[in-house]
């Protein structure tokens, strides 16, 4: 390796990303930093001497990436029963919340991501569940028409079951695409307690002719849009985790979050999982909705060139969410002493894989540690990574996390694109600053 | 833009352009236009009370929603851009995007041929999506 010259001035650093092969989102960034901050102001001058270091610039620059340091912050809101959530749309709600907020391995109610597609129904804020009907028909030998007491009175089982929205990871796309600009926090494992769709299905008696089911419920679209319905294939309604749930740890649903009563599609995109469901219909072919068809929750069957438009019959819908990682702890920026301890902390999932091995590194991904990986309680929960580092080095230092799932599959080190930014599973970096 | 002497401040302008426009996005359970080679897509069961507005794709039907023309000569793209766009959907659902002018049309295009607003005039959604390319692009 060549012995690399310090980097003096800002120019010279953006023609090292330049010659990496940064792209133009990130120059955007840096420039916008350098406007900002004043490049070789105190912190930046502390970040120059950081990044002039040969393992960073190999494993950051390297891969053309850009200190995290130099990301843009969200800004948080106050939405009822969501204090802190990051909102990044008022109407229809859709908010997240920043990694360090979701450290518990069940997340509580008022930490789980919102992503409304149209209003609140009223049932949901007034809470009451008397006249709501939950209908099963379709290609059944008989149809069913369940009352909320009806439903609570059939067996049901209680798991932590993950649901991540297919557009979670989209902020880090490049070139940035339309949808909603959610970053690491479109993701929660909370407690569900339901009846098991299989269950209901088989009550019903599915007719050999069900292929498919389509999903309904009680939120009013905005506009003109058809009435928001996704469904699943058969074999996926069947899968003994897939529920028809009526409690979320431990408590009636919360009106953001489907009241009174939602399915829940662990492992697959969280379009699949309706909120304040009213009714399944099962149906002798693939569900053709409006967000079943075109481009909604597609993604090229082939890779394609960052920015291009595949024509729609070259896409393919998105089921199982991909191999991905969230560092839980430490929380961005925080400051910690040359050669202490920092207890690196967070959690893995594979969608409908499981995980291998999930690995953490704190140089730019030059040398990796192998983390301590604790067993998730059932398929469809997150799983558990912890590992205790020690940075010797002072000054500027980045965390990375890479999960492996059984197939071999791996994150990526930057993001692979898709038109509407589905299923983002780049690593995730958070920033910490050691001092002497 | 005609930056003709306006009557009404903007806040105030854009408040009654929302209201006027809402009524083209009530919300009505209907089942998919017929020419579609798909099977009828049922009503959800707890249909609403429509104001009566063709569906999205019959743009020149008789009863289409009222578009306020004598007023929509004198907005500024800023103000056609907040009453139309903001009629359905809070702004900060645009403007948390930055997007180049194609996919802004794309956008556009979803918002006239799916969402309902097929009543807003070509020469209006250009004027949008070059406001929307110019103060919410890449750069």
């Amino acid at each position: 390796m060549d012995k690399l010259n310090r980097i003096h001035t800002s120019a010279e650093f953006r023609r090292r990303l330049v010659e990496r092969g940064a792209t133009n989102d990130d120059l955007r960034r840096f420039d916008a930093f350098v406007s900002r901050r004043g490049f070789l102001g105190a912190s930046g001058a502390a970040l120059l001497s950081a990044l002039g270091a040969d393992a960073a610039f190999e494993g950051l620059f390297g891969r053309g990436l850009l200190p995290m340091a130099m990301a843009d912050a969200p800004a948080s809101s106050d939405v009822d029963g969501k204090p802190g959530m990051i909102l990044h749309v008022t109407h229809p709600v859709s908010g997240e919340f920043p990694p360090h907020m979701l450290d518990d391995d069940i997340t509580p109610t008022q930490r789980h991501y919102v992503r409304n597609n149209g209003g609140i129904p009223d049932r949901a804020t007034s809470g009451d569940t008397r006249g709501w009907q939950l209908t099963i028909d379709g290609e059944v030998e008989s149809p069913l028409s369940l009352s909320f007491d009806e439903l609570r009175a059939m067996p049901s089982v209680t798991m932590p079951l993950l649901i991540e929205c297919a557009g979670n990871g989209r902020a880090f796309f490049d070139p940035p695409v339309r949808g909603n600009p959610w970053q690491h926090g479109a993701i929660a494992c909370s407690e569900w307690t339901g009846v098991r769709l299989r269950d209901l299905l088989h009550r019903a008696k599915l007719k050999p002719s069900a292929k498919h089911t389509a999903h309904f419920g009680d939120d009013p679209p905005l506009g003109q849009a058809e009435p928001f319905s996704r469904g699943i294939p058969i074999d996926k309604a069947m899968e003994e985790h897939t529920l028809v749930a009526f409690a979320m740890n431990g408590k009636p649903l919360s009106p953001l979050n489907g009241f009174p009563v939602r399915l829940v599609v662990p492992g697959w995109v969280g379009s699949s999982s309706q909120k304040w469901l009213n009714r399944i219909w099962i149906r002798d072919r693939e569900h053709d909705s409006q967000k079943m068809t075109g481009y909604s929750y597609r993604i090229p069957k082939a890779p394609v060139a960052p920015g291009s438009r595949p024509r729609k019959e070259d896409m393919q819908i998105v089921t199982s969410v991909l191999v991905k990682s969230m560092i839980t702890r430490p929380g961005p920026d925080t400051i910690s002493k040359a050669g202490q301890a920092i207890d690196v902390a967070g959690h893995a999932w594979a969608g409908d894989r499981g995980i291998a091995k999930v690995l953490v590194s704190a140089d730019y991904g030059v040398h990796w540690i192998e983390t301590k990986l604790t067993p998730p309680p059932n398929p469809y929960a997150w799983s558990r990574f912890e590992a205790r580092l020690r940075i010797q080095q002072s000054g500027y230092h980045e965390i990375w996390a890479r999960a492996f799932d059984e197939a071999g599959d791996a994150q990526p080190f930057r993001q692979p694109w898709n038109p509407k930014g589905y299923i983002g599973n780049v690593i995730h970096r958070v920033p910490i600053h050691i001092e002497t | 833009m005609n930056q003709t002497r306006r009557l009404l401040s903007l806040p105030v302008f854009a408040a009654i352009m929302v209201a006027l426009i809402s009524s083209a996005c009530d919300k009505s359970s209907e089942a998919k236009p017929e020419g579609q080679a798909q099977t009828p897509f049922p009503a959800t069961p707890k249909a609403r009370e429509a104001v009566p507005v063709p569906p999205a794709r019959n743009a020149g039907a008789v009863n289409a929603p009222t578009n306020p023309a004598p007023l929509s000569t004198d907005m500024t793209p800023k103000e056609m851009y907040i009453a139309y766009c903001g009629a359905c959907h809070s702004v900060d659902l645009v403007e948390s995007q930055r997007l180049g002018r194609e996919d802004w049309a794309w956008v556009m295009q979803d918002m006239v041929e799916e969402y309902g607003g097929a009543w807003i005039k070509p020469d209006e959604q250009r004027i949008i999506i070059d406001y929307l390319a110019e103060n919410f692009g890449p750069n």
